[in-house]
């Protein structure tokens, strides 16, 4: 089976594992995904005796997921991948993303520091969720750009989130993680905003959240680290994220409680 | 300490941000970041500087650092830079 994905040039073949679409489609709402396609496929998923395998520029299908949300979830960072080098100018940054009020308040990805899963505690609070894992940023303004990819939570969810993921909240799930449906709390497919806030996570056992001012330099570094920039030069990528680093506030936060953090936030990025 | 004269290599890009820079390497792919000792060292080196004259201007300047932990920074500083070619020697000075 060819998919065509809008913004991908060319198509990606389902070779017997086309039941994946489905999950596929739930964890990419907005996407413009059609049957069919022409040329050679860019990525081939297919189902073998071990599991699911891809075959892609990064992937040679040497790695195997037994489970199909699993499947999925490894598929999306070759998508995006591939999305970047379909879309001239693209820049793409690990992090997560909520739009407040004046633009978009950026978490640079750091390990284990909760990011997805205060993207989830921030959409309950009414903040619109841009992104918990990647972002575009386009290339004219560099404004963020929504992905509409579904949060992914790493299982089992902290004590505080549970009541935030209810029945109907409950999107594909492994053994292994939990898509959220955030429904009009994740901003539509392609909606932009320029970024008015950097944030470096830092998640800690116990302790009362703070916030407190970092240099530019460090978060630019941090930045630095968590791009995904296709073709790109390192001389463009420095003088982009230099920008959009000299145009945000730049905080770090320390935080244990999900809940805390939020409240932080939304003293120093009303929404 | 060294004595030998250096300076930036031509054609290398570099942005400072705050104290601190960032060297873009020769291949345009890697970025290098110079902390506040490494920049002060970078914006020095517009000219010829030695290891030896360079260390003893950051020790006039921070009276309060242990002398021979600048030493072994700026040291460090030099070799790194002359290893990713962003740095080279210099002619003696006349």
């Amino acid at each position: 089976m060819l998919l065509t994905f809008e913004g991908i040039d060319a198509p990606i073949s389902l070779d017997g594992c086309a039941p994946l679409l489905r999950e596929i489609c739930a964890v990419l709402p907005g996407w413009r995904i059609t049957e069919g396609g022409t040329g050679a496929p860019c990525m081939t998923l297919s189902r073998t005796p071990q599991g699911y395998r891809r075959l892609s520029r990064w992937s040679d299908g040497s790695q195997v997921f037994g489970h199909k949300v699993d499947a999925v979830c490894d598929f999306l960072v070759d998508l995006m991948r591939q999305y970047i080098c379909d879309n001239a100018g693209l820049l793409m940054l690990h992090c997560a993303a909520v739009k407040v009020n004046g633009g978009l308040v950026v978490f640079p990805s750091t390990y284990a520091a909760g990011k997805s899963t205060l993207a989830v505690h921030l959409a309950a609070a009414g903040a619109k969720v841009y992104a918990d894992d990647v972002m575009p940023i386009r290339e004219s303004d560099n404004y963020g750009l929504a992905p509409s990819i579904l949060p992914r939570l790493r299982l089992p969810l902290p004590a505080q989130t549970h009541p935030l993921v209810t029945k109907k909240a409950k999107g594909p799930a492994s053994k292994a993680f939990q898509y959220v449906n955030l429904g009009d709390g994740l901003s539509p497919l392609g909606e932009a905003a320029p970024i008015i806030g950097m944030v470096l996570l830092k998640r800690e056992d116990k302790g009362v959240a703070h916030m407190e001012q970092l240099s530019k330099a460090e978060v630019l570094k941090n930045t630095l680290l968590r791009r995904i920039s296709g073709e790109m030069s390192a001389l463009e990528v420095l003088d982009r994220l230099t920008d959009i680093v000299d145009g945000a506030r730049c905080f770090g936060l320390t935080y244990a409680a999900s809940q805390e953090a939020v409240d932080k936030l939304k003293q120093e990025f009303p929404w | 300490m060294d004595e030998t004269l250096y300076i930036r290599a031509d054609g290398i890009e570099h942005r400072d941000v705050g104290e601190e820079t960032f060297l873009v390497g020769k291949d345009d792919q890697a970025l290098f970041n110079l902390n506040v000792v490494g920049a002060a060292v970078w914006r020095l080196l517009e000219e010829p500087f030695s290891s030896a004259d360079t260390a003893q201007l950051l020790q006039s300047a921070f009276p309060e650092e242990d002398k021979s932990r600048i030493e072994t920074d700026v040291a460090g500083v030099f070799k790194a830079l002359e290893s990713g070619g962003f740095i080279c020697r210099s002619p003696p000075l006349e």
